[in-house]
């Protein structure tokens, strides 16, 4: 009875946090627009760099200790939120919320944790951060140019990973423990009785991009296809499959599930069942597409942003900007 | 998105450290401009900001500007027979040169090009191809140009024209340009290749010829045009002349250079064609500096590439707010490489603008007039200067279109003495011109000579003029 209720009562988290994150990255993707460099497009180079950042820094976080791993994290979540805010607020303004959030996430962790109403406040803070933070970055990349291709093979490899790394190396049991009541734990969870659940940033991720970049490339079908398969494959069916795999749950730790290793193909099979009916969509097609709509998102206020490009382009900080701009189309004179 | 900011860093440090820029590396980010136009339409957010650079800041400028020319001048004194020599001559030490003292330099002028014109070229270079002037000014110069060079500025050029949107995949370049500018031609060639556009090279056929390529092509018909403004002349007469309008051309924008456009064929040309001709300016001895003119007529020189004085042409020294003066260029390294000069004085002449802010579209990049005319071909009645550009301005705003204007001019005692063929003079007398020039502030005396070929040869060179026969022109 007590696997059961903490199986549903998981299901129920990793659930909402799914479903709460892609929902959250769609809406983002429709009502915000990132900036972006003025050269350079996602590709299937950069696929490989993050997934070596994915491999790479679990054994980073194993291996680090506590301080330096929560400073790292400290730093990742500043970018991501920065990154996130900054369309929405002047940067003063998020500079006034975001290290007092970090604070008291770390506050709260350090002092609160002993108690079932701590837990509860440090899944709260937590869960904000972690929404904001993968929003952003699915955001940044997906309105960078990535493409549904890229998300499906990045799921894919990822099914490898988390395959390989929790039933044949379990460093994911290890992460999850390194995780366990550690400041700014990368996850959305909750904790109530004496249960306690969470699905973590990278699985959030992948859902993230997948629907903005199905939503982008494929419209609405696109979304909602994406919620379906998130919702069974991604939320549902991992939660649910400790009743039929015993390898992922720990007697009295709590429970471990490779999720990817289901969302992953079901992930690369959709993109081509949706790509059979119709080509998919790039963003000058969908940005057209909102101009025709008259739908203006919302964006980053230029005159601020060109103010701090010009502070970034001092003499001896030659980017782009000191690009020679010789005009095309030269007739010499003598 | 990873490479490119790699690519980047990689041209960034390049410029900072005054090290030879990878034109290999300057082509891949020209593919990524163009796969970031597939992908979104336009470059990112911040293009404009980039573009602009960061010489709206003096001090920004000041620094850039000194180092640049310390880098350039040492190289000089490494490798430049010549300016080892002018450095000992004039005691010059090249690492302590600045804004401030690149004046005690002599300017180079074209005559030591031609007497002296391999003591320019690097000793530490391979010249690949060599480059002649057309000699309007009487006598051609050669430049040598190194496989670095001819591969860099055509990538430079085609990565600011991909984000300035000047070029773009579905672009079609007809060039009208004398075959012989091989620097010119190879550049626009190799920027079209790079921008994965198209290009027509026609050279300074018979304008009829070059129409029906214009009209030619349907939807792939020419979008970009590169020109001369006295060939430009002949094809809006052309034109005229067959009925055609806009409607029948697909150009975009039409590049004109090496010599004045006046007002009147600018606008002659937005009629006939329905592009905006744009007035650059560029110059086969100080390449890769160049110049583009702006909405308010101000030509903007990109000072990222070299360093523009404008010299007094009289006294050698800089021109005040307002003074005429000869622009004086020295492009730096790592951008000119196998014949390098350092203060050429172009003997082009413009006027310094007023001290102040500038409003125009190119405001955050500093700017002169636009050109008025060789320093050479400056003629003086009494105090007062009248450069080419005046003359040309209001003979080609004359009832006949004469266009291009044909004239020869030169000081008499009482004003400029003009004399113009027959046919400009159709539909005006000669006093009525008079009184256009005295309503200028030009005092001038104008004669008329008849249409003869000899008498054309005395009148002003037209590049125009440098025609390149065809079959096609026999046949018809």
């Amino acid at each position: 009875m007590d696997f059961l209720t903490g199986l549903f009562f998981q299901t129920a988290v990793v659930v909402f946090g799914a479903l709460a994150s892609a929902g959250g990255a769609l809406l983002y993707f429709r009502r915000v627009h990132l900036e972006r460099p003025a050269v350079g497009v996602f590709n299937a180079r950069d696929v490989v760099m993050v997934f070596f950042f994915v491999l790479v820094l679990p054994f980073l976080y194993i291996l680090l200790p506590s301080p330096v791993l929560t400073a790292i994290l400290c730093l990742t979540f500043m970018g991501a939120l920065y990154i996130a805010l900054r369309p929405l607020l002047r940067p003063r303004y998020i500079w006034m919320i975001i290290p007092p959030l970090l604070a008291l996430n770390i506050i709260v962790t350090e002092t609160l944790l002993g108690t079932r109403p701590g837990w509860q406040l440090y899944w709260v803070i937590t869960d904000v951060l972690v929404l904001l933070a993968v929003v952003g970055i699915a955001n940044l990349y997906v309105q960078g140019g990535m493409r549904l291709i890229h998300v499906a093979w990045f799921a894919l490899l990822l099914a490898a990973y988390d395959g390989f790394f929790a039933f044949v190396v379990p460093i994911s049991q290890k992460l999850a423990d390194r995780f366990e009541g550690q400041p700014l734990d990368p996850s959305i969870g909750f904790a109530f009785g004496p249960y306690n659940a969470n699905i973590g940033l990278g699985d959030l991720l992948v859902y993230c991009l997948f629907i903005a970049a199905a939503y982008k490339g494929f419209g609405r079908k696109g979304a909602l296809v994406s919620f379906v398969i998130i919702g069974i494959f991604g939320a549902i069916i991992p939660s649910m499959s400790p009743l039929i795999i015993s390898a992922v749950t720990r007697a009295n730790i709590g429970i471990t599930i490779p999720a990817q290793v289901v969302f992953g193909p079901v992930a690369f099979l959709t993109y081509f069942w949706l790509t059979r009916r119709q080509p998919e969509r790039n963003m000058a097609g969908w940005l057209s597409e909102q101009a025709a709509a008259k739908h203006e998102p919302i964006r980053a206020r230029t005159g601020t942003v060109a103010r701090a490009n010009l502070a970034l382009s001092r003499a001896g900080d030659a980017t782009l900007s000191d690009m020679p701009g010789t005009p095309v189309g030269r007739v010499d004179a003598d | 998105m990873f490479e490119t900011g790699v690519r980047q860093f990689r041209m960034a440090m390049s410029m900072v450290w005054g090290r030879p820029i990878n034109p290999r590396n300057i082509e891949r980010l020209v593919e990524d401009a163009l796969k970031t136009l597939q992908e979104f339409g336009t470059p990112g957010d911040d293009v404009q900001t980039l573009l602009e650079g960061p010489f709206s800041d003096p001090t920004a400028r000041r620094e850039f500007q000194n180092r640049a020319l310390q880098r350039t001048a040492r190289r000089l004194a490494r490798v430049s027979p010549y300016y080892q020599q002018l450095f000992a001559e004039h005691k010059i030490d090249p690492a302590q040169l600045t804004i401030e003292t690149i004046h005690r330099v002599p300017a180079t002028l074209k005559s030591m090009l031609q007497e002296r014109g391999q003591d320019f070229v690097a000793t530490d270079t391979q010249p690949y191809i060599s480059t002649r002037t057309t000699g309007t000014t009487g006598h051609p110069v050669e430049i040598w140009l190194s496989a670095y060079e001819i591969e860099l500025w055509p990538a430079l050029a085609a990565l600011s024209g991909l984000l300035r949107n000047e070029i773009n995949p579905r672009d079609c370049m007809q060039i009208n340009i004398s075959s012989r500018a091989t620097a010119a031609v190879q550049m626009n060639m190799k920027v079209c290749r790079l921008a994965g556009a198209r290009t027509r090279v026609l050279g300074v056929i018979p304008p009829d010829e070059s129409l029906e390529s214009l009209l030619s092509g349907g939807d792939e018909a020419p979008t970009l045009l590169s020109v001369y403004p006295s060939y430009l002349a002949q094809l809006v007469q052309a034109a005229r002349k067959r009925g055609l309008g806009p409607r029948d051309f697909h150009l975009r924008r039409v590049d004109c250079g090496g010599e004045v456009l006046s007002e009147t064929l600018a606008r002659a040309t937005l009629e006939t064609f329905g592009a905006r001709a744009n007035d650059t300016f560029a110059m086969t001895e100080i390449l890769p500096v160049g110049g583009r003119t702006c909405a308010q007529g101000h030509l903007h020189l990109d000072l990222n590439i070299g360093f523009v004085e404008v010299i007094n042409p009289q006294s050698g020294e800089p021109a005040a707010p307002g003074e005429l003066g000869t622009l004086v260029v020295t492009p730096y390294y790592p951008y000119r490489e196998c014949m390098p000069l350092l203060r050429y004085d172009t003997r082009d002449l413009v006027r310094r603008l007023p001290d102040g802010p500038l409003t125009c579209e190119l405001a955050g990049i500093p700017a002169t007039s636009n050109i008025l005319g060789k320093a050479d071909h400056l003629i003086r009645v009494k105090e007062q200067a009248v450069p080419l550009r005046e003359i040309v301005e209001i003979i080609e705003a004359l009832p006949s279109q004469p266009w291009p204007a044909r004239f020869r001019a030169q000081a008499c005692d009482d004003g400029v003495s003009l004399t113009l063929p027959e046919e400009t003079l159709s539909g005006i007398t000669c006093e009525q011109v008079e009184q256009r020039f005295r309503a200028a502030g030009i005092p001038a005396r104008v004669d008329s000579c008849q249409a003869s070929a000899q008498n054309l040869a005395e009148l002003r060179p037209l590049r125009a003029d440098l025609l390149e026969t065809t079959f096609a022109s026999r046949r018809n």
